[in-house]
């Protein structure tokens, strides 16, 4: 597994970076930390970057070494960083890749790989570089508030599973609401919430919606298929099947502990485009954590 | 694939609202006294103004639409449009970075600090004081991003001194960082070769109102607001950070410590500093008779030819975006002017104003700088002086005033509405650093524009009248 927390330098992303660390000591994943710098306008990036070069002659740190610093100080509070007498076990300093990407690279306590990455620019055009070159699992972003953009850009633009972050807990604190539809998207959503409530230790509250009278029964044998799954397991859980518009119904049930897990709508990206979905309605409205599976 | 298209719409989403504008203004019918193709030459600016506010695309991307569009809506043969792109200009703006580009490479920045350790001793004011004049000085001459990115590590290293001496202190010591940030940015009219929206103005003085400016001149004109502009600065700075009489004790011991010994100015320092005075005497004295451009150019080859600056530098270092958007912008401001947008728009500004029943006094140039300054704001000063000077200098002929002045407000009025970080390289450069929080940029911008106008506004009454005169 390995994850990708996309940070920037505001309050939201240190909670979204220890909800992200917290993730990855549990799963023992690797973790790439993505700090996206705000873009310098165009007009002026060339002399950005001169200054920049000239700083590195100078005893002053730039704003990514700071970043970085800071960044690694969390990841070690958090015991994700192995140690070797008493300083980070680091298998390379800060660097500039390419194309103005610098990372340092730090091992994990078990053994994983540990990145700090700093980019410049816009915060989706650059996990999107990111995902292209790297195969991540999950791509966790924090969510400044209602009605973002962000949100539906991040769910609808990016290929990996998406965590969006809103009002971070302890990991070990959460329960999950799984909601659950027969399309082929919800059950790869269900496959990957039984395996990482078996890894993470979380109950599970089931949540299957229907909106007709006539589709009841179909939801209850869903229901049932999957209480049978998660009994296998031995996960805790509890079954709700509920008659409702899915939106309004899954923020309805959204209690403050839960973290909801759903697949990605089905529909075509030119409507997504222009109706949105039902991932992004709840990743905008919501006031809870949201998975969505891809 | 469709994902990617649809990514791509809505990350470049103000470019296709642009053109859409662009078209509609286009397809209008055309009325009253604006021609069709004034009326296509507005729909070029609309355009243009959107991209440069939301840079939904790279700055020489903006450039090759107006090219495009200035032919495709008929505004001239192919030939006339891309001639329109080259003039002294533009070779001075690009002569003038390259030149920049050899001041940055130097050890210039080092030499400062230990000037300013020199000069000011631990006396908190005066290093501010310092730091303001000479990075003024030097911006008023070299323009005025080369100027941050020299003074930028020296402000940096003079935060650490004060942190050290005082800790976190509620955000005082930024006013080292914002102090070149502005100082840089007030500086920047001081000569010709201070920033490339001197030289647009040149542009337009000498074509649309035959009015032949030489380097030297504009220093007359313009030095003396610098020169005031500058205390005021730090007496703004001053008033908003109020250091107290707290001072950057050890400051000496720290600098030689952290940042080794005063080393000697070495011979590719004499040599770049040297071509420096060189170009700009020559600027000075000849310009007149070969342009600005071939000057710059002939400062180019002396550093390229005494080593101290390669192709390489200048390949990488120049921000090649801008005189390519600079010829693009000037091409526009030109067809304004042929086309008649600019007297047209010029005629509504003047039934406006006669409507107001502003003539032509106080309330008149109060008016003119705000609009500047506000045009500024918005679209960074550059730009503004290229889309505005062309309904400026008409204006003049309508109103009957001096064009010197009103160029001249203009400038200094878009030049001094630094609310953002993005309103100016030095702005842009020192918010880079990750140390100035961005709503600074505001409180300081705020309150020296406040100043600014009314300074302005003195020189345009009674300064710069009494100079035109004898230009």
């Amino acid at each position: 597994m390995h994850l990708l927390v996309c940070i920037g330098g505001e309050q939201y992303s240190r909670d979204t970076l220890r909800l992200g660390s917290g993730l990855v000591r549990v799963l023992k994943a690797d973790l790439t930390i993505l700090y996206v710098r705000p873009a310098v306008s165009q007009h002026f990036r060339t002399e950005a970057r001169l200054a920049r070069e000239k700083l590195q002659d100078w005893p002053v740190e730039s704003e990514d070494a700071l970043m970085m610093k800071a960044v690694q100080r969390i990841m070690e509070e958090q015991g994700l960083v192995r140690m070797v007498d008493g300083k980070p076990d680091v298998q390379h300093l800060p660097r500039v890749e390419k194309a103005g990407l610098a990372e340092c690279h730090l091992y994990g306590s078990a053994g994983q790989d540990l990145r700090i990455r700093v980019r410049e620019g816009d915060i989706v055009q650059s996990i999107r570089r990111e995902t292209l070159e790297v195969d991540y699992t999950l791509v966790v972003v924090g969510a400044p508030g209602h009605g973002s953009r962000l949100v539906r850009h991040i769910i609808q633009y990016t290929d990996p599973s998406v965590l969006i972050v809103k009002n971070p807990r302890d990991v070990q604190s959460y329960r999950m609401l799984l909601c659950l539809s027969h399309s082929a998207a919800a059950l790869k959503a269900q496959d990957f919430a039984v395996r990482t409530a078996l890894l993470l230790g979380m109950p599970v509250d089931l949540l299957c919606i229907h909106s007709y009278p006539w589709e009841e029964n179909g939801a209850m044998s869903l229901a049932e298929d999957t209480r049978r799954l998660l009994k296998r397991f031995d996960i805790p859980h509890t079954i709700r099947v509920r008659r409702g518009a899915v939106v309004r119904t899954i923020l309805k049930e959204a209690q403050p502990e839960h973290l909801i897990v759903m697949g990605t709508s089905e529909r075509s990206s030119i409507y997504q485009f222009f109706f949105g979905s039902v991932p992004v309605e709840i990743g905008r409205r919501g006031k809870n954590t949201v998975l969505v599976v891809k | 694939m469709f994902k990617y298209l649809l990514y791509q719409i809505e990350y470049r989403r103000w470019f296709f609202f642009a053109t859409l504008l662009a078209l509609i203004i286009h397809f209008l019918p055309a009325s009253g006294s604006l021609s069709a193709q004034g009326k296509s030459v507005l729909a070029i600016v609309a355009m243009t103004m959107i991209l440069v506010i939301f840079e939904p695309v790279a700055l020489p991307v903006i450039s090759f639409v107006i090219l495009v569009l200035e032919i495709l809506f008929g505004l001239g043969s192919p030939a006339q449009v891309v001639q329109s792109f080259m003039s002294d200009s533009v070779v001075f703006i690009a002569g003038s970075l390259m030149l920049a580009v050899a001041m940055v490479k130097q050890q210039l920045d080092k030499r400062m600090l230990f000037f300013i350790v020199r000069l000011t001793g631990s006396s908190v004011h005066l290093t501010i004081f310092g730091v303001v004049v000479l990075t003024g000085l030097m911006a008023s001459v070299m323009g005025e991003h080369s100027v941050a990115a020299i003074m930028l590590p020296v402000a940096m290293i003079l935060v650490r001194i004060w942190r050290e001496n005082h800790g976190e202190d509620g955000g005082v010591h930024s006013v080292f960082l914002v102090s070149v940030a502005f100082g840089a940015a007030v500086a920047a009219i001081g000569t010709p070769s201070a920033g490339a929206r001197n030289a647009i103005m040149l542009k337009y003085w000498d074509q649309l109102s035959g009015l032949q400016l030489g380097y030297l001149e504009w220093v007359v004109v313009m030095y003396p607001l610098v020169l005031v502009q500058l205390p005021l600065l730090y007496l703004v700075l001053a008033r908003i950070y109020q250091p107290g009489s707290a001072g950057l004790f050890n400051f000496a011991s720290f600098v030689r410590r952290e940042v080794g010994e005063r080393r000697r100015f070495s011979v590719e320092d004499w040599i770049t500093v040297g071509i420096m005075v060189i170009t700009v005497v020559l600027w000075m004295t000849v310009s007149k008779s070969i342009g600005l451009g071939p000057v710059a150019l002939i400062g180019v080859l002396l550093c390229i030819l005494t080593g101290v600056l390669n192709w390489e530098d200048v390949t990488q270092d120049v921000n090649w975006g801008v005189p390519i958007l600079y010829a693009s912008v000037i091409s526009l401001g030109l067809w304004m002017d042929s086309t008649g947008a600019a007297a047209w728009l010029a005629e509504g500004f003047q039934a406006a104003l006669n409507w107001l029943e502003i003539g032509q006094g106080l309330p008149f140039i109060f008016l003119l700088v705000l609009i500047s300054m506000l045009t500024g704001a918005i679209l960074s000063s550059g730009p503004a002086i290229a889309l505005l000077g062309p309904v400026f200098l008409h204006q003049a002929q309508a109103s009957g005033a001096n064009p010197l002045v009103l160029g001249m407000i203009l400038v200094a009025g878009a030049s001094y509405a630094n609310f953002t970080p993005v309103s100016s390289p030095a702005c842009t450069i020192v918010y880079g650093s990750g140390m100035v929080r961005r709503d600074e940029y505001f409180r300081v911008g705020l309150r020296l524009a406040a100043v600014s106008l009314v300074v302005i506004v003195v020189f345009a009454r009674f300064y710069w009248p009494f100079v035109a005169r004898w230009l």
